[in-house]
């Protein structure tokens, strides 16, 4: 355990507000909790721990947050939680002072292979689990003793999709709408699955995996609409990102990443604030001829939504080739960030993080959607950790980048033109085929991966997990045959300058700082969890599970897991009215199928793993005397109790 | 006495003559090797008879095809050329430009999903296999799909053909084998091993097999359709 | 004597009156980029020819001048020797400047190719592979970059830059009547330039051996007025339509199967890049880099021959049932 706390903490900061925000929470969660008996009961009941009241409201940067669609506070019904993408939860029973004290109050496991990337999602006193191909989604009933799984759905996607995925066989999650859960499977379908029976309300075909599409990433509701994209990046297919009627899955509207202004919905409402943005078909013009066609741009990542601009926020991935010498132009609209209409899915703004991007630099990373003071006013903000290794704080109604630093050690750009939104790039770091150019930093899967951020309307601050790791690489010129890697990087990865591969860090949006870090020996590739008890919750690939000190960064409680940790922690409220934590331990995805490199997994590093833990204070929870039934009546999937981890005291 | 003149123009005419031809672009380049050709590879009827799993009652006959050798092992002019190959029909994107693995299986080990023997892998480049590897089938020349068994078989992956007996049983050869092993086997004496007649492997350097060279009729634009 | 000194100058000029016309000559040039070597090449070749003139008449001259006989009764003593040194210094100093003005005008010549008078609008990526050439047209706008293989248009009266890539071994890169040689080198680009300055049709040849079909690397330079290079370039760029006869449809099934692992044809799905790009294939006067000429006939030929026709060359002989030969033959043959 390598744990060096960088304590700049908010002393220089120049936005340090004190806002009774607590109290406001509070007031809203109670509101918006009226309708669920149980966890308005706990809020009604006294804190069982003592408030951490000193920090309280304590807010570095000013930052506030809409945190619509307003779930109930004790339920988890979108992987990020609200359409922010804050993965905040106001749910404080855990915090600070009786963090120490959390273990494992029972675990699932789901016994597939395969890097866990999801978080379980909590809706009704239901636990709802998707796994890795071959995709099958769980449901555990929460309110008996061992959560018994309450039925199971096996979609059976084709085996060929193994082959395609680029970076392991992951699902990024499942979405919740309407009584109706809805996940994408690796061959490219997306499926809706009754909450209440687990049967298949519809399934629809939305992209053709035997040409290397795949799906991996979560879906996210908008009211009656379900976003959807692809994966495939590295094979050469055509990205897009498709609105699907909920009730139905009929495809309402779905906009590609390369292509005519009418295939990338591009119309007169398009109002980009660059220059370089402008312009007729540049999905199109900015390709060499017929490249665009299979020039990826896939959506593999996160979609946040502003509900009172009415407008999506999404990345699109890296170009393909990989291999730039092939694609000469700025490649749009691969490596950006879109605002498209929620209704008509029309472009609003666009901006290009990496300009024809030579690294495999995705823009598919999360985009946090704050109100941040800047320069003495409210601004509607998203912050986006890019993979280029810059955090962009940007005006979310006109794209324009309010501020552009570096979070993790890179050497590909010397600094930023704020005038033109562009990356100044390193002549000496681009790579040219079949010459092997040697540290470049990052390398292509970033200073920071899908791997979600979190943010706290508490501190202010921002908590991302990313990487300090850099690597060699060689391009060798590819063909496009679909069904094959569209890809050409032969690449050696290894720590950044410190040696550690991954760091846990706190970042002001405002100042674009770090407020703090932990360095971490092996890489950080989960997602962050942020949670009104002034705790950060992430874990590494070697299987530390943490819970750290939001406003300072000291780690206050570790646990070692079964596996590599690459999910997503989530928290909830049980039927008891414990406050529970919960995360997989299954590492895989890019953290070990791209490896190419024995520093990531050195001797020690763990297999692969498929359990979800679940953690309480003192790891109570619901227990059952022998003989006491605690399976379920349901028709399908009726588990042995000894199959799973009881109560653990 | 006295020197003769001859020689001296000989020898300005032989530095000046090939000097000035050669500029006169009227060679042709008459290269006439034989081109390399799909003889010497294994017919295809014999390559086709190689079981995809176990044999039902193993019968020896068919499972004999699993003998086949690779023409060009050890033919360091395939396995270059199976490493290029390997590279630009994207192969590298999935297995690794190390053949180590990477979204596809490593292929430098000996453990193999659907067999490591050559004619096995053979069929596996050739035919596709079901989790995502696709059939490159008539996309390449099947003189190709052997360039890249060689530089499979030089990565030391596969399995030797010596031992496709031991093979279907995930032995290795020279194994220590317990005397009581074969309890459940239905002859109590191995069956006899049939192979298939020896292939001698394509010489190194492509043309140097014997074939008249039917370019001549073709040059003058009369091919036959 | 003269009858000598006539058959050896016919002998040595001979030749060249007889080349100056092939396609490789490099007696006649037609580009700023070559004039000048071409005129030192002739002018060193002429003052050669002279000396070696002047240098053969001394040198007969003084094999064929008779002596005196010598007063020495042995006959074999040397006396020292004290007239003759005037032919020492004359020929010394005729040399010397003659060889300073030799230098002078290869500098001066080496000066004027080194680059163009005018900055070259249009740049060519040559890539060289066994045994044939990819040509990438640059373009300040990407959608103007399209790749063409084995024959590079160029606009008469204007330079052209040309980058040299090697996607395997060491080639070089001559089109003797335009420019000089530049080899090709793997793992870095080399540069030069060239200019047609009449129109016409020029052989070029991979001129560093390169392997077994060496020989069979040719291309073709063809020089057009501007207003038709640029209609060929925008032809260039379209993308190929789709086929609509049943025979050309099935033609395109055929070659997706067998041949688009290594062809592009652009509008058509995959886009191989181990062999040339084919999307205008029947504007081009050759195949198999200068092989053949570009008739149907040869086409199906080489399809399903390949290995006869070019025995090594990376294109396999195909497989193809006749219908289906017939069919992808007539595929391709729509490309214009």
């Amino acid at each position: 355990m390598q744990e060096k706390n960088q304590v700049e903490s908010g002393k220089a900061m120049p936005f340090l507000v004190r806002e009774p925000k607590s109290a406001i929470i509070a007031t809203i969660c109670c509101a918006v909790l009226a309708g669920t008996l149980s966890s308005c009961d706990h809020a009604q009941k006294p804190a069982p721990e003592p408030r951490i009241e000193a920090a309280a409201g304590r807010n570095l940067t000013g930052a506030t947050f809409d945190h619509s669609p307003g779930d109930p506070a004790g339920e988890w019904r979108s992987q990020a939680r609200d359409y922010a993408n804050t993965r905040y939860s106001t749910l404080d029973q855990i915090n600070v002072s009786n963090a120490k004290t959390l273990r494992i109050a029972w675990t699932f496991s789901d016994g597939t292979q395969g890097g866990h990337e999801a978080a379980p999602l909590v809706v009704d006193n239901t636990m709802y689990v998707v796994t890795p191909f071959p995709d099958v989604l769980y449901a555990l009933d929460l309110t008996k003793p061992g959560q018994p799984i309450k039925w199971s759905f096996a979609p059976n996607p084709n085996p060929i999709a193994k082959g395609k995925a680029c970076c392991d066989t992951v699902n990024r999650g499942l979405a919740y709408s309407g009584g109706k859960l809805i996940y994408n499977l690796l061959d490219a379908h997306t499926v809706a699955v009754d909450a209440k029976t687990g049967k298949e309300a519809w399934r629809i075909k939305m992209g053709n995996v035997e040409s290397g599409e795949t799906m991996t990433m979560a879906p996210f509701v908008i009211g009656n609409k379900v976003l959807v994209g692809n994966s495939g990046g590295e094979m050469g297919v055509w990205g897009w990102i498709a609105a699907l009627d909920v009730a139905t899955g009929k495809e309402l509207w779905r906009a590609y990443s390369t292509g005519s202004d009418e295939k990338v919905r591009i119309g007169a409402d398009f109002k980009p604030f660059y220059d370089q943005f402008k312009g007729k078909d540049l999905g199109i013009s900015t390709w060499p001829a017929g490249m665009w066609k299979h020039g990826a741009g896939t959506v593999w990542g996160w979609i946040s939504y502003d509900p009172q601009l009415n407008l999506v926020y999404y990345g699109t991935s890296n170009p393909g080739p990989r291999v730039p010498e092939q694609r000469p132009g700025a490649n749009l609209w691969t490596s950006a960030i879109f605002a498209r209409d929620a209704d008509t899915g029309m472009a609003r703004w666009a901006y290009q993080t990496t300009p024809h991007d030579q690294w495999d630099y995705d823009g598919v990373n999360e985009n946090l959607l704050m109100d941040l003071p800047i320069n003495g006013q409210t601004r509607k903000v998203l912050v986006h950790f890019d993979r280029n290794a810059y955090a962009y704080t940007m005006d979310r109604a006109t794209g324009e980048v309010l501020l552009a630093t570096p979070f993790a050690y890179q050497n590909w750009s010397s600094g930023f033109d704020m005038k033109t939104g562009v990356p100044l790039i390193n002549k000496d770091k681009e790579p040219h085929a079949e010459i092997k150019l040697t540290n470049l930093c990052p390398p292509d899967i970033g200073g920071k991966d899908w791997q979600p951020s979190a943010a706290s309307p508490r501190t202010g601050l921002v908590y991302a997990a990313i990487f300090n790791i850099c690597m060699d690489v060689t391009d060798h010129k590819a063909s496009y045959i679909p069904s094959t890697p569209y890809d050409g990087m032969e690449m050696h990865r290894y720590p950044a300058p410190g040696g550690n591969l991954g760091e846990f860090m706190a970042w002001n949006p405002v100042t674009g700082k770090k407020a703090w870090s932990i360095k971490e020996t092996y890489m950080t590739m989960s997602g962050v969890l942020a949670t009104a008890g002034d705790l950060a919750f992430y874990g590494t690939a070697d299987g530390w599970f943490r819970a750290v000190d939001a406003r300072d960064g000291k780690v206050l409680w570790s646990q070692m897991l079964g596996s590599g940790i690459i999910g997503q922690p989530m928290t909830f409220l049980g039927p008891d009215h414990r406050q529970y934590i919960a995360i997989s331990a299954g590492v895989g995805g890019a953290a070990t199928v791209r490896a190419d490199v024995m520093a990531q997994r050195p001797a020690g590093f763990p297999p692969g793993g498929n359990t979800l833990y679940v953690f309480s204070i003192g790891g109570d929870t619901l227990t059952a005397e022998p003989g006491q039934s605690t399976g379920s009546s349901s028709a399908s999937g009726v588990p042995s109790p000894t199959s799973k981890n009881g109560a653990m005291r | 006495m006295k020197e003769h003149p001859i020689p001296f123009v000989l020898g300005i005419l032989f530095v000046w003559l090939p000097l000035l031809c050669s500029s006169c672009g009227r060679f042709q380049g008459g290269s006439t090797t034989a081109p390399e050709s799909t003889r010497g590879l294994p017919a295809e009827d014999a390559v086709a008879r190689v079981p995809v799993g176990q044999v039902a009652g193993a019968p020896t006959l068919s499972v004999v095809s699993l003998s086949i050798a690779n023409p060009h092992q050890d033919n360091p002019q395939a396995i270059k050329q199976g490493h290029e190959l390997f590279i630009k029909m994207n192969c590298a994107g999935c297995h690794g430009y190390n053949g180590k693995g990477n979204m596809g299986p490593d292929l430098s080990d000996t453990y193999w999903r659907y067999g490591g023997l050559p004619v096995q892998i053979y069929m596996s480049i050739r035919d596709g296999r079901s989790n995502g590897m696709p059939a490159w089938g008539v996309a390449l020349p099947s003189d190709d799909f052997w360039k890249l068994v060689s530089f499979v078989q030089s990565l030391g992956g596969s399995v030797p053909v010596a031992d496709y007996r031991h093979a279907r049983q995930g032995d290795r050869a020279g194994e220590q084998v317990s005397p009581n092993a074969q309890g459940n086997a239905q002859q109590d004496s191995p069956p006899p091993i049939v192979t298939l007649p020896t292939i001698a492997p394509l010489p190194s350097t492509p043309g140097s097999v014997e074939r008249p060279n039917p370019s001549t009729p073709l040059k003058s634009g009369a091919p036959p359709l | 004597m003269r009858t000598c000194f006539v058959s050896l100058s016919g002998s040595l000029l001979s030749p060249l009156a007889l080349c100056a016309e092939g396609p490789m000559s490099y007696e006649r040039t037609f580009g700023p980029a070559v004039d000048p070597i071409t005129q030192l090449g002739w002018g060193l070749g002429i003052i050669s020819l002279v000396v070696i003139v002047v240098i053969t008449v001394l040198l007969l001259g003084a094999l064929f001048r008779s002596r005196a006989p010598s007063a020495d009764p042995r006959g074999l003593a040397v006396s020292s020797e004290t007239g003759g040194m005037s032919w020492i210094y004359i020929g010394v100093g005729i040399s010397s400047v003659v060889l300073a003005a030799c230098m002078v005008w290869t500098l001066t010549t080496i000066n004027a190719v080194a680059r163009p008078l005018s900055s070259p609008a249009l740049t060519v990526q040559v890539t060289a592979s066994q045994w044939w050439w990819a040509a990438r047209y640059e373009s300040a706008a990407p959608a103007r970059i399209f790749t063409t293989a084995n024959e590079i248009h160029i606009p008469v009266g204007q330079p052209v830059r040309f980058e040299l890539i090697s996607g395997d071994v060491i080639h070089s890169f001559w089109i003797p009547q335009l420019a000089g040689k530049m080899d090709v080198i793997p793992g870095q680009t080399n540069r030069m330039w060239l200019e047609a300055s009449r129109a016409g049709v020029y052989r070029g040849q991979c001129a560093g051996f390169c392997g077994v079909q060496h020989a069979h690397m040719a291309l073709v330079v063809v020089a057009d007025p501007p207003e038709t290079f640029a209609s060929w370039q925008d032809d260039q760029i379209e993308s190929t339509r789709p086929p609509v006869t049943a025979d050309t449809i099935r033609g395109h099934e055929v070659f997706q199967t067998h041949c688009a692992a290594c062809h592009t044809i652009r509008g058509t799905t995959p886009a191989g890049i181990r062999g040339p790009n084919l999307t205008h294939l029947m504007s081009r006067g050759t195949l198999a880099a200068g092989l053949l000429p570009n008739t149907r006939g040869n086409l199906a030929g080489w399809i399903a021959n390949a290995q006869s026709l070019k025995p090594g060359a990376r294109m396999p002989d195909q497989n193809l049932s006749g219908p289906e030969l017939l069919a992808v033959t007539a595929y391709l043959s729509t490309l214009h």
